[in-house]
């Protein structure tokens, strides 16, 4: 099962909110979409399960749009953590509504889930702290046993404790049953560990896309101490993430042996690698040079 | 059936109370009826009471005891035409009774004193009103609970839990309806039945006038006309309005003007004073009734494809559609001058009531624009829209 989005367009109040959104997702895979806030992350998510109406494009499963065929819906699992009706229900209630609207949801399971989580089974949702409620939206979500499943900022809130359990739950769930994730998160340290491939949004489209394998392979950070100053040329070949006197620290996307030569011609009074995260990506692709952490 | 059983699992407390309370309100009347109806009979076929009959006579309202043909000459002040030993001889005790058991009163609301069946306590019996008018408070209780349910479905996101499940939005607004609309009508019906089926058993055919209900029954059918119009303009609201209370307010408001809206469209045609009995009566016959129906099964349509086309982005707004913002402002402005200024555009109107009629009007279309468009700042009202 294959999941594609093709083409995908949203205007909200005559503005565009994003255009020309085209990815696909294989089973197996978790794929994180990153980009700042108000970019459409979550707009893409309910445009994606029909929540919203899209203005242009359209969503298909095995090339099946699921508009034209609304079972599929079965396989693709959102709820926007802030704006979802279950908080006034209990989990016993709510597995009876989600029992009726995926198929293939396992009511005693989940049930036994939450209660080896420790969630108390017969307390409405509302009454749980907001750990507990993310911690029981990624229950509830792998219960329905959708293919694909959204989460919208699914550590946040979450203690480390929780938030370790919620990766485990996550990883476990794609290698035994090989579902795919779409992930949104801020937290780039936790998606850094989790995700196979990163989606940047960016000017209501998607700027980049990644396979964080490829990305460790040719991408390079590197601390670049020069006499006069960070040479003009260098920066065609990447991006400055920070800059503090002569100190600069940039971003190679794709570390060839040109950009190594052209450094070494340069000849900086230090140069030293640094551990490349999904955060310096963000930084080197979605922050602009007006930003003021450019400035600090 | 999926989305029926759904949508049962989420309105099963409210629709299982309401269904109970009806039938409750029903069979509470249906069996405090029919107790009375024999405790009367047990008292008018007692000793005591054909003991006392020519006392009763005195005791009790001297019009209960004239016969039919002398209450209708009084009525129309003709009395003087009755021959003396018709005019002065009331009811005979067997006569009497016969009347006083009439379980249903026929015709109540029309006559001034209508009622010729009787209670054992000397009071009158006036099963009549549950016919035509039972439906009245209980139409307007299950659309106060509609209203409501529908705007919880909106405030509390479930509409977008709806969007995002496999349930073709047509299907699940049609479901929506079926459950609001259809349970309590069928619980409504239901007690109809059990009323009348009671009544009919337990109640000896000679009392069991029905056959002085046929005017009833047919404003019965008329007032079941305008709930099921009500209910489906407040559904109609409902996927166009946003805000929690923003639409069972303006649906409300809507309905009640229709009585305004009445006047006006006679004033319009030209009924005159003297013609406005007829045309109300016209308004409640069934002939509207029927028009009602097919104008609600209209606007079921128009909802259920309405919700299809719903982008929930702005299910918190006012109006949750954007381009229907200017077409709906300018509909309340057509709107409510039509109704104020023909209702009010006799030539006797004082001025001061037409300035008021104004500003009335003025005070109603500017909140609406600050509803419907709600602009950033006071300052801009027009620049300021989003």
């Amino acid at each position: 099962m294959e999941l594609t989005v093709n083409n995908l367009k949203k205007v909200i109040n005559n503005h565009t909110i994003f255009e020309n959104i085209n990815f696909s997702i294989a089973p197996g895979q978790i794929v994180g979409v990153v980009g700042r806030n108000g970019v459409g992350k979550t707009t893409l998510f309910k445009t994606m399960t029909g929540v919203y109406l899209a203005d242009a494009g359209q969503v298909s499963i095995d090339e099946q749009p699921i508009e034209d065929e609304l079972n599929l819906k079965q396989d693709i699992f959102f709820v926007d953590p802030l704006n979802n009706f279950y908080i006034n229900y209990t989990p016993i209630e709510i597995a009876k509504m989600y029992a009726i609207t995926y198929s293939k949801f396992n009511r005693d399971e989940f049930l036994a889930a939450v209660a080896k989580h420790n969630l108390p089974i017969k307390q409405r949702i509302k009454n749980y702290s907001k750990g507990m409620q993310g911690l029981f939206n990624v229950l509830l979500a792998l219960a329905t046993r959708a293919q694909f499943i959204i989460l919208d900022e699914p550590f946040d809130g979450l203690d480390v404790l929780i938030r370790e359990n919620v990766k485990r739950i996550l990883i476990n769930a794609v290698q035994l049953n090989q579902i795919s994730l779409i992930i949104s998160s801020h937290n780039l340290t936790e998606l850094d560990t989790l995700i196979d491939r990163a989606i940047i949004l960016k000017d209501t489209t998607i700027s980049s896309e990644y396979s964080l394998e490829n990305l460790r392979e040719n991408a390079r950070k590197i601390q670049l101490v020069f006499k006069d100053g960070l040479p003009e040329e260098l920066k065609r070949y990447g991006t400055v993430v920070e800059e503090r006197g002569r100190v600069s620290v940039m971003i190679f996307e794709n570390y060839t042996h040109e950009i190594d030569e052209k450094i070494a011609i340069s000849a900086p009074l230090l140069y030293e690698q640094l551990p490349l995260s999904l955060e310096d990506m963000f930084r080197s692709q979605l922050v602009d040079e007006a930003d003021f952490i450019l400035k600090k | 059936m999926n989305i029926y059983n759904l949508l049962w699992r989420r309105y099963y407390k409210t629709l299982v109370t309401g269904m109970v309370l009806i039938l409750g309100i029903f069979i509470y009347q249906t069996s405090s009826q029919i107790n009375e109806w024999h405790s009367t009979n047990r008292f008018m076929q007692s000793q005591t009471f054909k003991d006392g009959y020519a006392n009763d006579l005195k005791a009790l309202n001297g019009y209960a005891h004239k016969t039919q043909r002398q209450r209708e000459r009084i009525n129309d002040n003709r009395n003087f035409i009755l021959a003396d030993n018709e005019a002065n001889h009331p009811l005979s005790e067997a006569q009497f009774v016969k009347r006083g058991l009439q379980f249903f009163t026929p015709y109540a609301h029309l006559q001034p004193h209508p009622s010729y069946s009787y209670l054992e306590n000397g009071g009158m019996r006036d099963n009549g009103w549950f016919v035509a008018e039972m439906i009245i408070p209980i139409g307007l209780i299950c659309i106060v609970v509609l209203m409501s349910l529908l705007a919880e479905d909106n405030a509390q996101n479930f509409n977008l839990f709806l969007a995002s499940t496999r349930f073709k939005r047509s299907k699940v607004m049609l479901a929506k309806m079926t459950l609001l609309v259809g349970l309590p009508i069928v619980a409504i019906a239901l007690g109809y039945g059990i009323y009348f089926a009671s009544v009919y058993f337990a109640i000896p055919t000679e009392y069991y006038n029905i056959g002085s209900k046929v005017a009833d029954f047919g404003q019965l059918f008329n007032a079941f006309g305008w709930g099921l119009f009500a209910s489906m303009i407040v559904c109609l609201s409902s996927v166009v309005i946003g805000k929690r209370f923003g639409s069972a307010i303006l649906s409300t408001l809507f309905l009640l003007s229709l009585q305004l809206l009445s006047q006006a469209i006679a004033h319009t045609i030209g009924v005159k004073y003297q013609g406005m009995h007829t045309f109300n009566k016209f308004i409640q016959s069934p002939q509207v009734g029927v028009a009602l129906i097919v104008v609600a099964l209209i606007i079921a349509a128009i909802t259920m494809r309405v919700f299809s086309h719903l982008s929930l982005e702005r299910n918190d707004r006012f109006v949750m559609f954007s381009k229907f913002r200017w077409p709906l402002w300018w509909i309340s402005v057509i709107y409510t001058g039509y109704v104020f200024f023909a209702t009010t555009r006799d030539a006797g109107t004082p001025t001061e009531a037409n300035i008021i009629v104004i500003v009335l009007w003025l005070v109603i279309n500017i909140t609406m624009y600050y509803f419907i468009f709600t602009p950033q700042t006071l300052r801009h009202p027009f620049k300021s829209i989003n």
